[in-house]
């Protein structure tokens, strides 16, 4: 099979399918063959069953042989981050901690890939526990950026990006708790959308911020995303905080949308200090061709922006530490080999699974919950700069359709560099406030750096409004071609 | 967060250790962090509701029981670092 078509995006897969050009094994393999071939560089995933995913292959192949398709993506690959649960596989959340864990079920949104016949491959790599944006964080490997295998991919939803930009695969799920798909989808040059908090049910995802966390997608195209986007979306009865809304098709959204005359907020705060002047140029390009389209361009002022990492890292940490108490040496598999005593048991078993990043969120999370003016004092004062972040964007949205922001302040940085934590918690700036708010949010490729590195556009939308988004989005793959552009080896 | 006796508190209700080494680095990383997001406290949020959640259904979320089948054994059992008797183990307490 060409590499050509293994960068195909999905309908074109479909009819690749439908046509009887090639079978969901062949098209499997094929995906498997380059995957043997780039992972020594790229290092995207953690786990590969390549005998269960040729099975499910075949399965599929059998299924239109007799008929009797679950859906029309039924035989398309697509990969899960290491936190989906997917039973009889492992799920590590790149920890020594769960390094020999096995999903006991399937997470609801694996049950909804599984009933639309689509082919599961392989395990990808992740910061642990979901905690940073570079892969740097994994307790396993760290991921290489397909467009320069020095670069990191962003994180954490690292390998499913990398993956998806390599050729390796056509689609990927990640998570998204303050920017883990939207930040590496920039980085690899792919479309990466995180849904409305409360859209896909988390039922079957290893925890870690439970009020921000949300599951998302990557995927070549805008199209493509939005089609998946469609399956996992729905209310859940496992998930009490799964949204009971109605899904609209939003492929059909976006071609009934297509021609509409948005009106995009564009907050100066989000083009200050720090953001790279090449990273500037792009996204402001990208505003002018959605002028040039007929589009009102309207300044907005999102006078919060400063004030999103601190209560995001106050939330998320404090949150972060009450899901993490679980990992304490009983039922999650690691247990310290020198524990002697209960306490031993706790205590070592937490300090040798758990990485360094892990250990410093628990730490700052039990610090916010245990210091103030009275218990909690930190966490309630972040919680009340929520509602004011929250208000921000609601007023924003009163004169806009969708809002239009630079996704990552650089393209992709070098392996290796040292920086502090908190340097590394600053370039999130432009993705935590979407979580903290619960807003829909994407990012797709809008352009390269001189040293042809991607650069993403981050769209960010009204509650449930993620057709807008789609839409919007649409259009300016439409116009550009860089979502066809393909990292050289 | 200005004595080494926090972190050792810290470390206490994390049920982490740390070497001497370690609790130079973590405490200094972490005064760094909080010293940043501490800055929260020149906002002035005088009568501002906290957001605990975005998620705001309009009503609870209710199901009926219904009778599930869950090997909750066996699903332990393979995770588990030690069973004994369909029994988790653990180091003696007492």
């Amino acid at each position: 099979m060409e590499e050509e078509t293994l960068f195909l995006p999905l309908d074109q897969l479909i009819e690749g399918l439908n046509g009887k050009r090639f079978s969901s094994e062949e098209l499997t393999k094929a995906y498997i063959e380059r995957t043997k071939q780039l992972e020594p560089k790229i290092k995207a995933f953690l786990s590969f069953d390549e005998e269960k995913t040729l099975r499910e292959a075949r399965a599929s192949d059998e299924r239109r042989a007799q008929g009797r398709l679950l859906s029309e993506y039924d035989g398309i690959p697509i990969g899960l981050k290491d936190i989906f649960s997917e039973k009889g596989q492992p799920l590590t959340c790149a920890s020594k901690m769960l390094e020999h864990y096995v999903s006991p079920y399937d997470a609801t949104v694996v049950e909804r890939l599984k009933a639309a016949g689509m082919v599961l491959f392989g395990r990808l790599n992740m910061d642990e526990f979901a905690m940073g944006s570079s892969s740097e964080n994994s307790a396993f490997q760290v991921t290489h950026n397909p467009w320069d295998v020095t670069c990191i991919p962003g994180g954490s939803s690292s390998g499913s990006a990398a993956a998806v930009a390599a050729g390796e695969l056509p689609l990927s799920l990640g998570t998204d708790t303050g920017g883990s798909v939207r930040q590496p989808a920039a980085l690899c040059g792919v479309v990466g959308i995180k849904p409305t908090y409360g859209r896909i049910s988390r039922y079957g995802i290893a925890a870690f911020a439970s009020s921000l966390d949300q599951a998302g997608v990557f995927a070549r195209t805008v199209s493509g995303a939005a089609a998946i986007l469609r399956l996992l979306c729905g209310a859940d009865p496992k998930d009490a905080t799964s949204a009971r809304r109605e899904v609209p098709d939003f492929c059909k959204e976006i071609r009934n949308n297509r021609g509409k005359k948005w009106t995009l907020g564009v907050p100066e705060e989000y083009f200050g200090d720090g953001l790279d002047p090449e990273v500037k140029k792009a996204v402001l390009a990208a505003v002018d061709f959605y002028k040039h389209l007929g589009y009102t361009i309207k300044p907005i002022r999102l006078k919060t922006l400063e004030y999103g990492i601190s209560a995001y890292y106050i939330i998320a940490t404090a949150e972060a530490s009450s899901n993490l108490a679980r990992y304490d040496g009983v039922r999650y598999t690691y247990r310290s080999p020198n524990a002697k005593t209960t306490e031993e048991m706790f205590s070592l078993s937490r300090s040798e699974g758990f990485g360094s990043e892990v250990k410093r969120r628990i730490l700052l999370g039990l610090y916010v919950l245990s210091s103030g003016e009275y218990d909690a004092y930190y966490y309630d004062k972040a919680q009340k700069v929520r509602r004011l972040i929250y208000n921000d964007f609601a007023e924003a949205f009163k004169g806009a359709d969708a809002i239009v922001t630079p996704t990552s302040p650089t393209p992709a940085t070098k392996i290796g560099v040292k920086s502090t934590p908190l340097s590394v918690y600053l370039s999130d700036i432009y993705t935590v406030s979407v979580n903290l708010a619960g807003l829909p949010g994407m990012s797709l490729p809008c352009g390269f750096s001189k040293s042809n590195l991607p650069i993403g556009l981050q769209l960010i939308g009204k509650p449930f409004d993620e057709s807008a988004l789609l839409s919007i989005a649409e259009a300016f793959e439409e116009g550009h071609e860089y979502w066809g552009r393909r990292p050289k080896g | 967060m200005k004595t080494s006796a926090d972190i050792d508190q810290l470390a206490k209700i994390a049920c982490i250790r740390f070497s001497e080494e370690e609790k130079v680095i973590f405490q200094q990383q972490l005064q760094d962090m909080i010293g940043y997001c501490f800055k929260l406290d020149a906002i002035d949020t005088e009568g501002v509701e906290p957001l605990l959640h975005t998620f705001e259904q309009d009503e609870n979320t209710w199901g009926e029981d219904e009778p599930t089948t869950c090997d909750g054994l066996k699903m332990l059992e393979q995770n588990a670092p030690e069973m004994r008797d369909a029994q988790l183990a653990v180091p003696k307490v007492l």
